[in-house]
């Protein structure tokens, strides 16, 4: 097998065997998934839905839901399987850290998406907002996947130490900052119609800052995992 | 040696392969700290091909942290380490494919069956017709009727046994077993031996064990180490008598006979 072929079978044997654990247990997604929608209905109650305030702070609100339950799901990434015992089976495995990075990142992104998929239809609910309008999907899916790439790396980094609960946040949110104010700014004009226009250099900054935070992880992915054991 | 080297990515990592191919595991002053602890202290060691060495001491003497060395778990504070004539750690993705590790956890995914346990680390280590290699191994550790349950309705000894399936399925040059015979009944200690035979090459093997009587049936050499330094390095039958001797020695047994 080729070194690429072999380098994403590796991957996607990863992302296979978390997606059936995770089908299996049920425990994480489902934790990620009360979480966001529970944020939601704290949000809903805080805010006088028929207003023009909640208008204006919905895209916000979805953002800070996203986020939230990124870092949730990114947290048990890696200490998930340090607990479990099955860290060091990858890490004794002859697979290139960066397969190890790619197919947790593809695993989270995956798990994230389904979560979405239920929370995006409350979010509309509860808002009585378009959020199932394909501008405001790209939007998702695209700072979803961004916003998982660098949860991805700051999971394994924050893996290694005793505070990881609070590092992960305190190194992830700072740098996702440009994502976030583009991926609030790319929604809020998706609400109101096409992406397209207005939005576009918004989701144009979301998509450069994903592609910067995947491919820098993947450099660092070396180092950072093989200092995981 | 019989085995093909890894292929060799860069100049660095060729140094020195050329001598030494029958010294599979070359040691210098290996030192391992966590802080202030000094876990191994100035190892010195070589192993050759084919050869079966067991590691005793008492618990807390570093046999754990040796094998864990020299599956590149972990990174030396100190020394040198060599595999297979190449220097380890630039070439630890290529020497891995090599290394077969068997720990105190067993490495597995409770939620998982024990087929997919396996067949997700040969999708991983890349073993050809893995289907039959992992048929073959199952019926061989004496969980062929189990294969399809989760590995979480196992007992402690299925699982060893399972994850003694999982260390030499990828049929390793160099197998480092960290006290296999913890949790086997007899039948269990059989499985091990019967494992550890069968081999389409000469296989190496390096093993640590609180029970000398298991150790001396599988490997004709020991050493023994005390509080991170190896003190004595001989036929395992004088070793095992010296960790008798040892000022643990006697709690130690104790301790793991428990």
């Amino acid at each position: 097998m080729r070194p690429l072929a072999r380098w994403l079978d590796q991957a996607l044997a990863i992302v296979r065997k978390d997606l059936r654990r995770e089908a299996r247990a049920r425990d994480h997604a489902v934790s990620v998934l009360v979480l966001a929608l529970l944020l939601l209905l704290t949000f809903a109650f805080a805010f006088d839905v028929a207003g023009e305030q909640v208008r204006r702070a919905a895209p916000g609100i979805l953002w800070v839901t996203l986020i939230f339950t990124g870092m949730l799901n990114a947290g048990r990434l890696f200490t998930g399987e340090r607990e479990r015992g099955t860290l060091e089976g990858l890490l004794l495995a002859p697979v290139d850290r960066g397969a190890i990075y790619f197919g947790k990142f593809l695993g989270s992104f995956i798990v994230m998406a389904l979560v979405e998929a239920l929370v995006l239809p409350a979010y509309a609910v509860f808002f009585n907002l378009p959020a199932l309008a394909p501008g405001v999907l790209v939007v998702v899916v695209t700072g979803t996947a961004g916003f998982a790439a660098l949860a991805t790396l700051f999971a394994a980094v924050a893996a290694n130490t005793r505070a990881r609960e609070v590092l992960l946040p305190v190194l992830l949110l700072p740098v996702a900052t440009p994502l976030v104010i583009a991926g609030v700014r790319a929604t809020d004009v998706a609400l109101g119609g096409p992406v397209a226009g207005e939005g576009l250099p918004w989701l144009q900054l979301a998509i450069a800052a994903g592609a910067l935070y995947f491919g820098v992880a993947l450099i660092l992915s070396d180092y950072v995992l093989e200092e995981l054991s | 040696m019989a085995a093909t080297a890894p292929a060799c990515a860069a100049q660095a990592m060729c140094a020195g392969s050329a001598a030494g191919r029958d010294v599979v595991v070359d040691v210098r002053d290996l030192s391992r700290a966590f802080g202030a602890h000094r876990a191994l202290h100035r190892v010195s060691l070589q192993v050759q091909v084919g050869e079966r060495l067991a590691i005793f001491g008492p618990n807390g003497s570093g046999k754990t942290t040796l094998l864990r060395l020299l599956a590149l778990l972990l990174r030396p504070t100190s020394g040198r380490l060599r595999l297979f004539g190449y220097e380890a750690w630039p070439a630890a993705h290529e020497l891995r494919a090599r290394i077969g590790f068997l720990g105190h956890r067993p490495l597995l995914d409770e939620e998982l069956t024990a087929t997919e346990n396996l067949a997700f680390y040969a999708r991983l280590y890349g073993v050809p017709q893995a289907g039959a290699r992992i048929a073959e191994l199952l019926d061989l550790v004496g969980l062929g009727p189990a294969r399809h349950r989760r590995v979480r309705t196992f007992s402690r000894g299925m699982q060893q046994r399972l994850s003694l399936a999982r260390a030499v399925l990828h049929d390793p040059d160099l197998l480092l077993l960290d006290e296999p015979d913890t949790g086997l009944d007899p039948a269990g200690l059989e499985v091990l031996a019967a494992l550890l035979a069968r081999s389409s090459r000469p296989r190496t093997l390096i093993f640590s064990s609180h029970r000398p009587e298991v150790a001396l049936h599988l490997a004709p050499r020991a050493v023994l180490l005390s509080a991170g330094r190896l003190v004595a390095d001989g036929p395992a039958a004088e070793v095992a008598a010296r960790l008798a001797t040892h000022p643990l020695g006697p709690a130690a047994r104790a301790v793991g006979a428990g």
